[in-house]
């Protein structure tokens, strides 16, 4: 037939010469054990849930600051480095890690990781990890430094961990069957190890105890006091946040294109546009994001040419973006309709267009004009909503609600669940991005005409109440997530999808829509 | 296309999840689609990538790696190798406890609202007092002690990089107790769960953060607290001196203790010392601008130790008078319905943390503060009675009283709502506050004594700028004792029990208190053995004051700093000319009588 001759060369041109062989496998889905993939994603779907309360929590408190009475672990500054670290390193971590045990064996042709059981626990080890830190920083133990306020002994945990998951990838890559990469994999390769380097470096691990010279007078350092920073206070925040915005450039942004590299041109069936962009985009981010981290400092008193490289950067970046995402628009031409029919498609690509969005936005905050009006306001809280949650939580939830049928073999237990999940996430997410860009504007031209803080309070206040409301719209969809997996794992939904689509197809009216995944 | 062989297909076979499409119009609209896809898909090599573009696991990781440490060396390496600040004009090192007091920031967060530099934006726009100026390089100078930075990243609350000296101590306790107790409008969070030791190390903290200038204000501050308890003491202290009232120690709370002083401040949380019974006195004293209440207060007891000395400022001074320039005028706005209306929402705003809601100054946070807050309500003290001019009130509410927990409004309150908040409390105690609306027929109007009439009539051209026309000060402790004694003339005298002061006195006792909070820190860091810790006459004086190594603005010296427009606006909207307003007074009497 027609359609099964055009099928495999077209796919063959995204994924190697060796997707026949892989074909011939026969249910070649059954291959694939999963066994690390899914410990990942289960965690992360969970800490999901758990790190939007934290962020219900600060917001709450945002709107009524006595609401738990001077609790001291609840107390907003305790809960916030949760927050914050929690969306990045356990939920958007876990479940890119997840993504990569799951997406990195069908794009070499394995039959599975390396070390299924060592990707496995290193799952355990980083629920640890984190749950180690929740516990170090609800209690005041924490370095105080903004997006690396673990202390020590847990970021050590957390690198080993990384390294160990880094080891399995290589090795993975170094047993593959499809010998050429695919433009994931490069990412896939390089992105871990540019974190690593990131964090030993942004933390400056090799310096746990500044001033102790005993084992025990250090450690008990390494707990109480800062430790994992450079000494002089300038040097020390130009290291903060070259590493801070690292994390997004060498790792969630890495990640997400990869991602997308991977999973539009597999659900729309079309083969990615352009790999000539492909190799622009990872050189360019290379090149360009990992110099930007001083545009937060762009009116702190540090050295003008290590800002000028940072504006320089920043805007520089357009050009790897607009790369990936002119490849991956092209992708997509021709295949909308799928953003409509297909959810997870609908995800991934709401994602993309709210990540393109962040980064025009972004190189505009770095010029230091614009700087002036939106730093220390809340605008900048809008644009890293906009980043983790509009960009890269909308890819998460995407990628996750594609890959829990495939691992399962299942359909979802209810797609309607996953459209009410979408609306609920993009209805809230979209009123706090708005609210809180409203809120940064107010603050910015308010106190550029010398109205000081304070007496801004009561004119944010209903703004910060609208933050709350929208914020408990996007707690609820990780909610909704959370109990439409749990119900695709716990019920057999083959059965009752088999009889759905037999009954759909039978409609007279029945489209090429299959309700599942793909 | 062969349509015949994809017919429709129910058997048991085919479930619908593997095979071809079993529907035509699917089959048919895929072709279409996949023929679509064909003609927008990419052409020549591009479609066979791995022929031409190939990346190998090596350049992947060690190319990419190449790629990341190029650009680390440039942005990284080369900037911590190469900036290196020596320690700015300002800088001053950290006594212990505050360091410890940093750690207790730290792990509060409290960095992630309070931001820790100040742009040179924030003091062009006009937030003066806030941030009287920008930070420099230098002032994070420091090993251990500054690490790790503490810039933060978003103003929830104000940037705390100049925040040294603005309140004293016990405002910072119940501010940390509970935030809402001081400023009902904050949004900050309660602290009341912090320890003893951790609360008042963050305080320090909290003022020895801002270097040099800071500690100066925090120096007014304390000496500010001294004299007015001093001033509070009962009269078996009267024959005391400034310096006796000095820290004794600590209690087993681990709380300072002072003696001699007559009245305990009370610190920590649990310092509920009740300050009710030193109320009224606080007021006797506070009212005691001409001298009416002699017996507590010393002060001229007739008209005539004005300008006794033949000069034309008086001689004679109560320490909590205040700058001379407003106590003589009425207020400009009118007495209307709206504009008192206008006056309780901001005291209902703002005020009654401390002042309470019935404005019995019996508020939430009033437990906390030494000297208690004023009550409005009674008729009988010149607060709110006809005795008082309302400028006295608009001057305490624009530059606060140093010294006690009222702090500066004048950022933080327009001109024109400070002068109508002076409306409303005079409406206080006749019920301003607990009748529905303010009524104009509640406002007790300003009725100045025979002698204060008769003072303008001699003096009709008051001074309108002490730092100006009274002989310029350029020493930074002068400077500060005067916001202490605002409008003070430099040989004016004035008297606790008894004893005569000057400014040049209280100016030594500041200078005193500075360079023993500046040594403790010094030596404290000594004791730290810091590295690069410079010697100490880098810090302090070289001369007799230190105004030869900080060139600098003196207005940065002083708690209550005057904003440069305050009194442009009010010359400009309200046609104010300060002695003015008292002479029409006068004169509309002379012209109904």
């Amino acid at each position: 037939m027609a359609q099964q001759q055009d099928h495999p060369s077209r796919v063959q041109a995204t994924f190697g010469s060796a997707y026949e062989r892989m074909t011939s496998i026969g249910q070649f889905v059954e291959a694939w054990p999963d066994h690390a993939s899914r410990i990942w994603i289960f965690s992360s779907i969970i800490w999901l849930g758990v790190v939007d309360l934290f962020g219900m929590i600060i917001a709450s408190e945002l709107t009524s600051p006595n609401l738990f009475g001077g609790t001291a672990w609840l107390e907003f500054g305790r809960v916030r480095p949760l927050h914050v670290n929690g969306v990045i390193f356990a939920w958007l971590t876990m479940m890119y890690w997840g993504a990569i045990f799951y997406v990195l064996p069908r794009l070499v042709g394995t039959r599975h990781m390396w070390s299924e059981r060592l990707g496995y626990w290193c799952a355990w080890l980083w629920n640890l990890s984190f749950l180690l830190g929740i516990f170090t920083v609800m209690n005041g133990y924490t370095t105080g430094s903004e997006y690396r306020e673990f202390i020590w002994p847990v970021t050590a945990l957390q690198l080993i961990v990384w390294v160990l998951n880094i080891f399995n990838v290589l090795m993975t890559v170094q047993m593959r069957v499809v010998r050429p990469l695919y433009v994931t994999v490069w990412w896939f390769i390089a992105s871990p190890l540019w974190l690593a380097a990131d964090i030993f470096i942004g933390h400056v691990m090799w310096r746990p105890c500044p001033t102790a010279g005993n084992l025990s007078a250090c450690l008990a350092e390494m707990i109480n006091t800062p430790s994992g920073a450079l000494g002089s206070s300038l040097n020390d925040a130009m290291v903060e946040w070259w590493m801070s915005h690292n994390l997004f450039g060498l790792w969630l942004t890495p990640m997400l294109i990869a991602l997308l590299y991977y999973f539009v041109p597999r659900i729309t069936n079309t083969p990615l546009y352009s790999h000539t962009l492909s190799l622009i985009s990872f050189w360019g981010m290379a090149f360009f994001y990992t110099g930007l981290g001083m545009h937060h400092l762009l009116q702190a008193p540090i050295p003008g040419w290590v800002k000028s490289i940072s504006t320089f950067s920043s805007i520089m970046l357009l050009v790897p973006v607009f790369a990936f995402g002119i490849n991956i628009w092209l992708t997509m031409r021709g295949n909308w309709d799928k953003f409509f029919t297909n959810l997870p498609l609908r995800f991934l690509m709401t994602g993309f267009i709210f990540y393109i969005l962040v980064n025009v936005q972004g190189s505009f905050e770095a010029i230091q004009p614009f700087n002036q009006m939106t730093h220390f306001t809340n605008f900048v809280v809008a644009h890293a909503h906009l980043a983790l949650l509009g960009a890269f939580t909308f890819l998460g939830m995407g990628v996750i609600d594609y890959i829990i049928p495939q691992i399962y073999r299942k359909p979802m237990y209810s797609w309607s669940l996953t459209n009410w999940q979408y609306w609920t996430i993009t209805i809230g997410f979209i009123g706090f991005f708005l609210v809180l860009t409203m809120v940064g504007f107010i603050q910015g031209q308010m106190w550029a005409q010398g109205v000081p803080e304070v007496n801004l309070l009561p004119v944010i206040h209903p703004y910060f109440v609208g933050r709350a409301v929208f914020g408990a719209m996007i707690v609820i969809s990780g909610f909704i997530q959370a109990y439409n997996i749990w119900m695709t794992i716990r019920v057999d939904t083959r059965a009752r999808s088999r009889q759905a689509v037999r009954q759909h197809m039978q409609h007279p009216l029945a489209s090429t829509v299959i309700p599942a995944g793909e | 296309m062969d349509n015949t062989s994809n017919g429709p297909d129910n058997s048991p076979a085919n479930d619908g999840q593997n095979g071809p499409p079993s529907n035509n119009d699917q089959y048919n609209e895929l072709m279409r689609r996949l023929q679509y896809a064909r003609t927008i898909s990419p052409r020549g090599w591009m479609q066979q990538p791995q022929k031409k573009m190939l990346m190998s696991p090596l350049m992947s990781s060690v190319g990419a790696m190449i790629a990341f440490f190029t650009v680390v060396f440039f942005i990284v390496w080369l900037p911590e190798n190469t900036f290196a600040v020596g320690p700015s004009k300002f800088w001053t090192p950290l006594s212990n406890a505050a360091l410890h007091g940093r750690q207790v920031f730290l792990d509060n967060g409290c960095v992630y609202c309070h931001s820790g530099f100040s742009r040179p934006e924030d003091v062009a726009t006009g937030l003066f007092y806030l941030y009287p100026r920008a930070s420099y390089s230098g002032d994070y100078y420091g090993d251990y002690e500054q690490s790790p930075n503490l810039l933060g990243t978003e103003r929830t609350g104000p940037d705390l990089s100049q925040e040294a000296g603005y309140h004293p101590n016990d405002w910072q306790v119940a501010h940390y107790y509970d935030p809402r107790t001081v400023e009902p409008i904050s949004l900050m969070p309660r602290f009341s769960y912090l320890s003893q030791r951790d609360l008042l190390d963050l305080i320090a903290f909290d003022q020895e953060r801002s270097g040099k200038d800071g500690l100066i204000r925090y120096s007014i501050q304390l000496v500010a607290k001294k004299l007015t308890l001093m001033t509070l003491a009962g009269k078996q202290y009267q024959n005391r001196t400034i310096a006796d009232c000095q820290p004794a120690g600590k209690d087993k709370k681990g709380a300072t203790v002072y003696t001699n002083c007559g009245v305990q401040p009370p610190v920590g949380f649990n310092g509920t010392q009740d300050m009710r019974s030193y109320v009224n006195k606080w007021l006797y004293v506070q009212n005691n601008i001409l001298g009416k209440y002699g017996d507590i207060a010393p002060v001229a007891k007739d008209m005539k130790s004005f300008g006794s000395n033949g000069a034309d400022e008086p001689d004679e001074f109560s320490i909590l008078t205040h700058d001379r320039s407003y106590w003589l005028t009425n207020d400009p706005l009118p007495v209307t319905q709206e504009n008192l209306m206008r006056g309780r929402e901001i005291f209902q705003e703002r005020c009654i943390g401390c002042h309470g809601s019935p404005g019995n100054g019996q508020g939430p946070g009033a437990v906390f503060l030494s000297p208690p807050p004023i009550d409005f309500t009674s008729p009988d003290d010149a607060c709110c009675g006809p005795d008082t001019s309302p400028g006295d009130l608009y001057y305490r509410i624009l530059l606060g009283v140093p010294g006690t927990g009222m702090h500066n409004f004048s950022q933080q309150l327009s001109v024109s709502d400070i002068w109508r908040v002076v409306l409303f409390l005079k409406t206080i105690p006749n019920g301003g506050l607990t009748k529905p609306v303010p009524k104009v027929n509640m406002y007790i109007q300003w009725k100045p004594s025979k002698e204060i009439l008769a003072f303008i009539k001699k003096y009709p051209e008051q001074n309108m700028f002490p730092y100006t026309q009274k002989g310029l000060l350029t020493d930074p402790f002068m400077i500060a004792a005067r916001s202490i004694l605002p409008g003070a003339g430099v040989n004016e005298k004035f008297y606790i029990y008894g004893q005569a002061y000057t400014l040049k006195d209280v100016a030594a006792l500041i200078r005193t208190q500075y360079i023993s909070l500046l040594k403790t820190s010094y030596n404290d860091a000594v004791g730290r053995h810091e590295a690069g810790l410079p010697p100490f006459s880098f810090l302090c004086c070289g001369r007799n004051t230190f105004s030869d190594v900080l060139p600098i603005p003196p207005t940065y010296f002083t708690v209550g700093t005057w904003p440069s427009w305050e009194l442009a606006y009010a010359k400009k909207e309200f046609k104010l000319s300060v002695p003015q307003v008292a002479e029409n007074y006068l004169n509309d009497i002379a012209s109904n009588s």
